[in-house]
């Protein structure tokens, strides 16, 4: 197993030096000259010397790439152009809302849909497998905004009712700090929660039809007992799998949640870089989100080889 | 032949009513089958018949102005109007035209990369696919919302560098399925066969490779048509997509809708519906087609 893991851990070095090397040249690709676009008037030659040694354009794609790895390593990445501020204090505060909100979502996502799921498949062909199956198609059908928009608004026409939309962290206020959380995590679990459903639902199908649950029922096995002690188990791996592979897409939509519910987290911090052209800024979050999604892939991998032996000896 | 003494009719055009008879008998059959899939393709050619015709569908422009602003829904504007007097249903129609024109653009434009990139990392392998492979696993690591939006960073506003940022995206993650379609197909006996009878490579390519595959595009395409759109409209709200007055259900959905949305709840209504709609739609349609062209995918149903 450990072998295993090491192999993979290696295997993930040239891909994070390829991400980091995109990272570098992404300047390089903006068309037109970025110096001259985002001095507009006023520009001195000194001030945009000043941008250009900002940007890094000054120096040699190799030079930057060894500059940028080599502040990574220290934890520097690099200075927004917006406050001339170090970029790492303001990532670190808010990866955590970004990551609370996702944690949260996988956990509501994965816990409802899994339930839902195991339900809709033990009573298949009835009129709440149908409705379950119905929802479920909806929830993947519409849009994370839209849901995200219309829980924001339809309680304020409905009930007179608008949610507190400025945050509080989870040190200061933690009542208050869950009750402005869990509605954002909600919306952004829906589409997670659709997909487990139905992922669950159909491989909790396969597994019931197997022998070994012939045999327990046979036995004289209770419905319950059965369900939770055979078949849950095992048709639990594959929602595993799709639940890490989908957090790449929560991160993604944690961008949307975040924006409409005006959470401070990384999805809005990338949103105000791209708008005030703070490249630095824009690169951090790309490395950053990445990594973060190359790390939950192989700790997918991992887990599967764990539960799967014939992976990991293969 | 007796038959042409009997009519007007000729024996041609008997058969060519034939062949129509029968093609007709067949999709209702494949449409009993999945019916959802078949409601599924009768939004979407709704979709398209809306997207073309918009002009003469709709009643009004949906850029022009009027003094009627945030009118409620009356026969003469069956969606009501926004804030300047745009009339809404039109706005949402020519919306469809947005959605259908950058979906289909940047679809087919990402398909080629998609299949040289594929079809060579597969074929040739070694080093030459295990860079390119490493590549698309770095492009992969980035979110796809996260993506486009660093690629429009980059590149600036505008219907075109939406379209292409799309097009990049959907490239990359078709490429990785076709790769995984050759592969498989690579190792087939027939393909052997043809090597050992002295094929070249191209050859192999294009009459045993390609029309193999080419089940597998579809599926892909068809399901991944639905990501483009909701891609789309996504980055319209975000204010990255389409740029204004240009009409998109996702840009409708946005700022205005939301500062509106008391005063005239159906600038929101209306866009949220046709996007539920449509993407409920080519999801139906696309789970239709996996099911019929590729069995083995079926799950238990």
């Amino acid at each position: 197993m450990a072998r295993y893991a090491a192999k993979r851990v290696v295997g993930m070095i040239p891909t994070l030096l390829i991400l980091l090397f995109l990272a570098v040249v992404m300047i390089d690709f903006i068309p037109g000259d970025v110096v001259d676009i985002m001095m507009e008037e006023g520009a001195t030659p000194e001030r945009r010397a000043l941008l250009e040694q900002a940007l890094g354009l000054d120096r040699s794609v190799p030079v930057r790439y060894m500059e940028y790895v080599q502040g990574l390593l220290v934890g520097d990445f690099g200075d927004s152009l917006w406050n001339s501020q170090p970029i790492l204090p303001e990532l670190i505060r808010r990866v955590p809302v970004t990551i609370e909100i996702a944690f949260l979502a996988t956990i509501i996502g994965t816990a409802i849909g899994v339930l839902l799921g195991v339900v809709s498949a033990m009573k298949q062909d009835t009129f709440i497998d149908y409705l379950l199956r119905s929802v479920a198609i909806a929830g993947i059908s519409l849009p994370n905004f839209a849901i995200a928009t219309f829980v924001v608004i339809m309680p304020a026409i409905w009930w007179g009712m608008s949610p507190t939309l400025r945050y509080v962290g989870p040190l200061e206020d933690p009542y208050t700090h869950f009750k402005i959380i869990l509605v954002p995590a909600v919306v952004l679990s829906t589409n997670l929660t659709a997909s487990v459903m139905r992922l669950s639902r159909t491989t909790m199908l396969e597994v019931l039809r197997q022998d070994y649950i012939r045999t327990a029922r046979a036995k004289g096995l209770s419905t319950m007992k059965v369900t939770v002690r055979h078949a849950l188990k095992n048709a639990m791996i594959p929602v595993i799998t799709l639940t890490g592979l989908q957090v790449a897409f929560l991160i993604g939509g944690s961008v949307i949640v975040e924006s409409v519910f005006v959470i401070p987290g990384l999805g809005r911090y990338l949103i105000t870089a791209v708008d005030q052209r703070d490249y630095p800024a824009v690169q951090a979050v790309v490395v950053l989100l990445g990594i973060f999604v190359m790390a939950v892939n192989l700790l997918v991998d991992l887990s599967y080889a764990w539960f799967d032996p014939r992976i990991r000896l293969s | 032949m007796a038959l042409d003494a009997l009519s007007p009719v000729t024996a041609a055009e008997i058969t060519t009513l034939t062949v129509v008879r029968q093609r007709i008998r067949q999709t209702a059959k494949l449409a009993r089958k999945k019916p959802l899939g078949a409601l599924g393709a009768g939004v979407l050619i709704l979709l398209v018949l809306a997207a073309v015709f918009a002009d003469i569908v709709t009643p009004y422009s949906p850029l022009e102005h009027s003094p009627e602003r945030l009118v409620g829904p009356s026969w003469e504007h069956l969606a009501g109007t926004d804030q300047f007097g745009r009339d809404t249903l039109s706005r949402v129609v020519h919306g469809a035209r947005t959605s259908l024109y950058v979906g289909v653009v940047a679809t087919v434009l990402s398909m080629v990369p998609a299949v040289l990139l594929g079809i060579s990392s597969a074929f040739f392998g070694s080093w030459y696919d295990y860079v390119i492979q490493r590549v698309v696993d770095t492009i992969q690591a980035l979110p796809g919302l996260i993506l486009l939006i660093t690629i429009l960073v980059i590149l600036g506003p505008g219907l075109w560098n939406v379209i292409i940022a799309l097009s990049f995206s959907r490239a990359i993650v078709g490429s990785r399925v076709i790769r995984g379609a050759t592969m498989a197909i690579k190792s087939e006996v027939y393909v052997e066969a043809a090597r050992a009878s002295g094929a070249t490579n191209l050859r192999i390519i294009l009459r045993h490779l390609l029309p193999n595959i080419v089940p597998t595009i579809i599926v892909v395409y068809s399901l991944g048509f639905g990501a483009v759109i909701l891609a789309e409209a996504s980055l319209s709200f975000l204010g990255y997509g389409v740029p204004p007055p240009t009409p998109s259900w996702g840009g409708m959905m946005a700022a205005d809708g939301r500062a509106y949305m008391f005063a005239a709840p159906w600038m929101l209504w209306a866009p949220t519906i046709a996007l539920g709609v449509v993407i409920f739609s080519v999801n139906m349609f696309g789970d239709a087609i996996r099911d019929l062209l590729d069995p083995r995918l079926r799950g238990s149903r």
